[in-house]
């Protein structure tokens, strides 16, 4: 049942071999161990494989509510054992939730590996016995100042949730945003709770993994001990939306307290696992990863037309989608910023990717990539994450390793497919009472 | 065997965990390096510290340390911006300036393979800046850009105006490390090359290197760049001491009238990170509002869900530092939030239950396990040792001193640095809800000023005119 592997470029970066192995319990639990003695810690990571895409309509925003109810106690857990217990033992935890995965983490001194794996499996097995009003009703008024915080006091943050409106059809998994809405926040009711746990949290739709100072025989011997007893939950079914595609550009204008308008440009992409998902991050990081890519270097310093640019390419379950956010510069209209920013793109289709450029990138990717394995932690949440989201602890890495491997034809490629010769969202930002200063569709 | 889900189970052994050892070496220039192992990953982290921080910047020239910072990352004579930045891109390497209040920092993180190369680059931005006007306005631009939107972030505004309450208003740390629109326009390149210049003392700099190198390798990889700085040019500066400026106890508010949450930030100033006391400080501070399970936490966060969550701390400088509790709290709750800090801290001046102190000693003693894990948490330690000269031991060394401090001892630290009769209350967000205090609120302008209130009582006046934020 257990087998081990080695993450080559890891391996190259490291020096050494990226263990880790994988077993899979009989009730379904997937168990990856990443066993390390260089420090005495050791790391738990448990990745549910449901995150805010799964959420019904009127009930947005559920998981990640249900992700705090997690830390309020279980069966034989006090309300604020989680936190107490762990602070206690020297060691960290927390957890986060996005469209496609829930993920709850420890990491403590290599003693006291066994006191999360208390914590955890029983919040898996016996939540339901711990769970009040009360605590809803507190955790919901939490979230509300979370989302307060996090989205209605800072600048620009307002519009993601216009921008996946935008992007995806109403219902599609990934048109709302984990935060939810007030409304459906202060609807969700314990029934609620109830059937989400039921539904989704059982061991047959988990990973849970082990890093650092502990063998694998005591690994698996540990989880049997504390996960085996747990029964097996409902069999997850996919998810039955796929990528979508705009018909056509889609203007969209959100009023803030800002000084500076902002742009973002986004498209639909394909999902995760598909063939241009690697040339798609490259396409992102030679765009703007660094201050002299594609964007940055022409709008930043040579031409001064914007105050910054980032690139994201999110490739999920589903469906992916492309963002290029643009803040002008103090007196440059979004209009400019809008046609100048498609010219360049133009531009990289025309005369292709700059291979010094595309090399420059490949070198700062494999940088990123070692920084961001630093630690035990890091790296079992790495194989974690890939175990729950491509099935494979080790898929992380080949898919860095495509991501490098990128040729500057396949960026070409998918920047004219998914970018340009594909409908975007133009999403402005502009401060209150100014919505005419809104870009209202593309001149070509 | 039936498994005993009732109770937590037991440590399997006894905690090994131990302090990575720092070592250090003078270099010929005078320079200061320490150094410590992290082998985890083919990586090097360099930190390099030379007397060019905010303390330096006067009045009127605000803004200026970090505006050099800046200016140092736009290239050097042989690279413009783009060739700099294009070079780094290449070996993958990381390398930033930035200011603290005593120095100008320069860092560096790079794979092993590229070191060479990249320290040459580091060495260069260093003392070899370009400091050309086209780069230098461009970095002004920006700048000026940031401060006109520094009031779109509620949490900003309270750490700006904190720091005014604190510092006052007649040294730059009362002020945003970015400066003013005026002191940023009025800015010149002679001046940012001069602070800079004057900045360039190895006698009084710092150098931090953690990878795979022994202290003597360390020392060697150095060589190039402690032959091309061969010394000081300029005298030390004359560290003066400023009055005292900070603002009185009191409440004080930016007003944001339809701001869905207030920023709030209590405290006080507190001693400097050489006091005989301040390792304790800590595991004073820890179960007030340290961690999660804290009392502040647990009453503002867990019990009335007033926020998303609060902490406290003391902060560490090398001058006198702060004591200082920060959250943002749902607007409606902001009076009664102030006053459950407020009678949190009064209460905690009886000291910690010998349940907390337990929970302090053992959560600080096992928490060493995962503190040097990495070669950035080695770096940032060594960092800390070097900044406040605390001893190469100081965890060990607090938890020695912690061990033989019962309650009470604890009761008396707490009396001896917090201070609840003298607390300044900063609430950014809607003043309306400040009118269930039984006290007036002092406005302050975005900078943390205060504004002028035609319609003050002289009651209030008289109070406003004690304080220096005028």
């Amino acid at each position: 049942m257990s087998r081990a592997e080695v993450v080559p470029l890891a391996a190259r970066a490291f020096g050494s071999e990226l263990h880790h192995h994988v077993h899979v319990l009989p009730n379904g639990l997937r168990l990856v161990v990443h066993p390390d003695s260089s420090a005495p810690v050791a790391a738990v990571y448990v990745g549910y494989h449901v995150g805010s895409a799964r959420e019904e309509a009127g009930r947005t925003g559920f998981a990640h509510l249900f992700e705090h109810l997690l830390f309020q106690g279980s069966g034989h857990v006090a309300s604020d054992g989680h936190f107490r217990h762990v602070t206690q033992a020297g060691g960290t935890l927390n957890g986060n939730t996005s469209f496609d995965r829930t993920l709850y983490f420890e990491t403590v001194p290599s003693n006291q590996l066994e006191l999360a794996l208390w914590l955890e499996s029983d919040r898996m097995g016996f939540l339901l016995d711990a769970m009040t009003q009360a605590k809803l009703d507190n955790q919901r008024d939490v979230v509300r100042n979370e989302k307060r915080q996090n989205y209605e006091q800072r600048p620009y943050a307002k519009a993601h949730e216009a921008l996946a409106a935008a992007l995806f059809p109403a219902g599609h998994p990934y048109a709302h945003l984990p935060i939810g809405s007030h409304e459906d926040l202060i609807a969700a009711t314990l029934d609620d709770v109830a059937a989400f746990f039921r539904r989704w949290y059982g061991p047959n739709n988990a990973t849970l993994g082990l890093g650092g100072d502990v063998s694998l025989q005591r690994a698996i011997e540990l989880a049997e001990r504390w996960f085996g007893e747990l029964p097996r939950g409902p069999e997850p079914t996919p998810m039955r939306a796929g990528p979508v595609r705009l018909e056509r550009e889609v203007a969209v204008v959100v009023e803030d307290k800002v000084a500076l308008p902002q742009l973002t440009l986004a498209w639909p992409t394909p999902e995760a696992g598909s063939a241009d998902e690697a040339a798609l991050e490259m396409l992102a990081m030679v765009l703007s990863a660094s201050r002299a890519s594609v964007l940055d270097r022409a709008l930043t310093i040579d031409e001064l037309l914007a105050k910054n640019v980032t690139c994201d390419s999110f490739c999920g379950d589903v469906a992916g989608r492309f963002t290029i956010t643009l803040t002008a510069a103090a007196g440059v209209t979004l209009e400019r910023l809008c046609a100048r920013t498609f010219e360049l793109l133009e531009e990289v289709r025309r005369k292709g990717v700059d291979p010094a450029l595309l090399q420059r990138m490949r070198h700062r990717h494999e940088a990123d990539f070692v920084r961001g394995l630093e630690s035990i932690s890091h790296r079992t949440q790495a194989l974690v994450l890939s175990d729950v989201l491509r099935g494979d602890p080790a898929a992380f890495a080949a898919h860095a390793e495509r991501i490098g491997a990128a040729s500057a034809e396949e960026v070409r490629g998918v920047l004219a497919r998914h970018l340009l010769d594909s409908p975007p969202v133009l999403l402005s930002v502009v401060p209150e009472g100014r919505a005419l200063d809104a870009v209202r569709g593309r001149r070509t | 065997m039936t498994l005993d889900r009732t109770t937590a189970p037991p440590r399997s052994g006894p905690l090994e965990a131990r302090l990575p050892r720092i070592e250090r070496r003078t270099l010929t220039n005078g320079l200061a390096l320490a150094t410590c192992r992290a082998s985890a990953a083919p990586e090097t982290l360099i930190e390099l510290s030379v007397p060019g921080g905010r303390a330096r910047e006067r009045l009127d020239e605000l803004g200026l340390a970090s505006l050099v910072a800046r200016a140092l990352q736009e290239g050097t004579r042989k690279h413009t911006t783009v060739e700099l930045v294009d070079a780094l891109d290449y070996l993958g390497a990381d390398l930033r300036a930035g200011v603290d209040e005593d120095s100008l920092v320069v860092s560096l993180r790079v794979l092993d393979r590229h070191l060479g190369p990249a320290l040459e680059l580091m060495s260069e931005t260093l003392l070899e800046p370009r400091f050309d006007p086209l780069d230098f306005e461009r970095v002004r631009a920006l700048r000026l850009a940031t401060l006109r939107s520094r009031g779109e972030e509620a949490a900003r505004v309270a750490d700006t105006a904190w720091d005014r309450l604190l510092e006052g208003s007649l040294t730059s740390l009362g002020y945003s490390a970015l400066g003013t629109e005026a002191t940023v326009a009025a800015a010149s390149v002679a001046r940012a090359r001069a602070f800079h210049e004057h900045s360039l003392d190895p006698r009084r700099g710092r150098v931090a290197l953690v990878g795979n190198w022994s202290a003597d390798e360390a020392a060697d990889l150095l060589a190039p760049l402690v032959r091309r700085w061969p010394g000081a040019l300029a005298e030390p500066a004359s560290s003066e001491d400023l009055p005292a400026s900070a603002a009185a106890a009191g409440l004080y508010c930016v007003d944001r009238p339809l701001a869905a949450q207030t920023e709030l930030r209590i405290g006080h100033r507190a001693v400097a990170a050489s006091h005989p006391d301040w390792l304790l400080l800590a595991a004073v501070n820890y179960p007030l509002g340290g961690q999660f399970s804290s009392r502040l936490n647990l009453n503002l966060r867990e019990q009335r869900g007033f926020t998303y969550g609060v902490r406290s701390g003391f902060e560490p400088r090398r001058g006198p530092g702060s004591f200082t509790v920060g959250l943002a709290v749902q607007s409606r709750h902001t009076a009664e939030s102030i006053r459950e800090v407020r009678r949190e801290l009064a209460e905690y001046l009886a000291g910690p239950t010998d349940a907390e102190l337990a929970f302090t000693r053992e959560a600080l003693l096992q928490g060493l396990a995962r503190q040097f894990e990495t070669a950035s948490a080695r770096l940032a330690f060594v960092h800390t040792v070097e900044r406040f000269g605390w001893p190469d031991d100081y965890p060990l060394e607090r938890l020695r001193r912690l061990a033989a401090l019962a309650p009470s001892d604890l009761a008396e630290l707490a009396r001896a640095h917090l201070h609840p009769g003298d607390l300044r209350v900063l609430a950014v967000g809607p003043r309306s809800e400040l009118e269930r205090l039984a006290e007036d609120a002092q406005e302050l302008d975005l900078d943390g000023a205060l504004l002028a209130d035609t319609e003050d009582t002289s009651e209030r006046s008289a109070r406003a005119r004690v304080g220096p934020l005028a």
